[in-house]
């Protein structure tokens, strides 16, 4: 599909920001117009990484709930647990991907706060395991402002 | 909406002839109450006198649900005190004057209002600011609270309960607003209750969002505003001195704190101006509490857009934008606390 999603998003705000913006004299217009500018070049970069991002993240989880099984079978893991961690995408729809992230996270939640005051050996890999999920989650999800200068 | 604000001045000022509204507009930012700035001219006796003045207005949907009685008291409490703010003038929560609640208060001209995101956004007058920044905090949390009419609208907590008291409401939010699980801050929310912090050393007047961006300075670099009072509570004075060193304000510079001055010379003003004491684990506590709160305020602002209650872009671009930076903010601290691997 041409052109591309996220070359139509960054022109139109290219054609906000330099057709648009200068001319308005009103501040709070001016000033909104130029935040939706600025959500347009980021929905633009999203557009291109948000199903890598799910798709990522999905599996990182689901490999952390496998670690779960395989080391600690004997416990009571959380309900849900067990049926997903051997799932696969059904769809890469984004909406999709995003339902299923909600599902693993909140999973991961309930895993994370049985696991986490635990003090037996597998339990402490566990939970490093899932700081290590987290602290990878939260670099993929900072989004940066985009640089309008030049 | 001129004619409007002019019948209701009208109403206000009984004795006053020729009430005009001119030069009415709409600032920009501040989500959580529509901000407008007009230019009131009004004679009495003969004398032809002008004034601008900000009239605070409740939007259909908002950041911060908060009762415009609280920040109109707190700008009461301080009026004519060691802590800057405009004269409040008017509360009114009839709707029919202007469909929904509002008040009105003095403008303070001739200043700016610094990004909060910004680096360093005070420039060559930080060194000035910073130092009426965090003495002017320390005063807040020394306020007499028996003087302030700001007691009579908010709870007053136990020392021993501040901290639960706001975990608790935040959590609630949190819960409430979320529209994606978020790991890290649920973590986090669990490190804290099995960590509290000790008892406020005090019961003071929290600000509740004093930051960089939340006040107005002049060119020579002094501080004529404390603006923003809407999330006024008492509580714990380490609350106010946690939220205003976030390192989301002013691009998370450690050793320059909002962007102004260093952390020790900041906490020694403050100390100095509070009589309170900074005790390095319970401030710990609270540095890792504005990162929840901040958050719970950025899943609020999300949800408010994507529901379509207040379409400002401003509420999208707090849920897209501050939320990644406010975890990675959250974690270093739990990092640094022993709360996170």
């Amino acid at each position: 599909m041409k052109p591309d999603l996220e070359v139509v998003l960054q022109t139109l705000a290219t054609t906000l920001f330099t057709d648009f913006v200068p001319h308005v004299s009103d501040d709070y217009q001016m000033k909104t117009m130029a935040m939706v500018g600025v959500l347009m070049i980021v929905s633009a970069d999203q557009i291109d990484q948000q199903a890598d991002l799910y798709v990522t993240d999905n599996d990182a989880i689901r490999s952390v709930f496998r670690t779960a099984l395989e080391t600690m079978p004997h416990s009571k893991l959380p309900q849900g647990v067990s049926e997903t961690a051997f799932a696969e995408e059904e769809s890469y729809r984004v909406s999709a991907l995003r339902n299923v992230n909600n599902r693993l996270r909140q999973q991961l939640i309930a895993l994370h706060t049985a696991v986490e005051t635990e003090t037996s050996d597998p339990a402490k890999a566990l939970n490093k395991s899932i700081w290590q999920l987290i602290s990878a989650d939260v670099e993929r999800r900072i989004i940066e402002l985009p640089n309008l200068e030049g | 909406m001129e004619e409007r604000i002019e019948h209701y001045l009208q109403h206000k000022y009984p004795d006053r002839d020729n009430i005009k509204v001119t030069d009415l507009h709409r600032i920009h930012g501040g989500a959580s109450r529509q901000t407008f700035r007009f230019k009131l001219s009004s004679s009495q006796d003969g004398r032809v006198s002008e004034r601008n003045l900000i009239l605070r207005r409740d939007p259909e949907g908002s950041l911060i649900d908060t009762e415009r009685a609280l920040e109109y008291s707190a700008y009461r409490s301080f009026f004519n005190t060691d802590v800057p703010v405009p004269e409040a003038l008017f509360l009114e929560e009839d709707l029919k004057w202007l469909d929904r609640p509002f008040f009105i208060m003095e403008a303070i001209d001739d200043c700016e209002v610094a990004s909060p995101f910004g680096i360093s956004p005070y420039g060559e007058v930080r060194q000035k600011i910073g130092e009426q920044f965090w003495t002017i905090l320390g005063h807040i949390c020394g306020t007499d609270l028996d003087k302030t009419e700001l007691r009579e609208v908010v709870e007053t907590p136990e020392l021993d309960a501040c901290w639960c008291k706001e975990l608790d409401y935040w959590e609630s939010v949190i819960d409430e607003d979320e529209l994606e699980p978020n790991p890290l801050l649920r973590a986090a929310i669990r490190h804290m209750r099995r960590n509290p912090p000790a008892p406020a050393q005090r019961l003071s007047v929290v600000h509740g969002d004093y930051r960089t961006g939340n006040f107005l300075y002049d060119g020579e670099g002094t501080i004529r505003s404390i603006l923003d009072w809407e999330m006024a509570h008492i509580g714990d004075p380490l609350e106010d001195l946690g939220w205003a060193m976030d390192g989301l304000w002013a691009y998370d510079d450690p050793d320059q704190p909002a962007g102004m001055i260093s952390t020790n010379e900041a906490i020694s003003l403050w100390e100095k101006a509070s009589g309170c004491m900074v005790d390095a684990k319970s401030f710990m506590w609270w540095r890792m509490f504005a990162c929840v709160k901040g958050l719970g305020i950025w899943i609020s602002s999300a949800k408010e857009y994507q529901g379509g209650d207040n379409l400002d872009p401003i509420l999208a671009s707090a849920g897209w934008l501050t939320i990644g930076r406010h975890n990675k903010v959250l974690l270093g601290l739990l990092r640094a606390d022993g709360g996170a691997l």
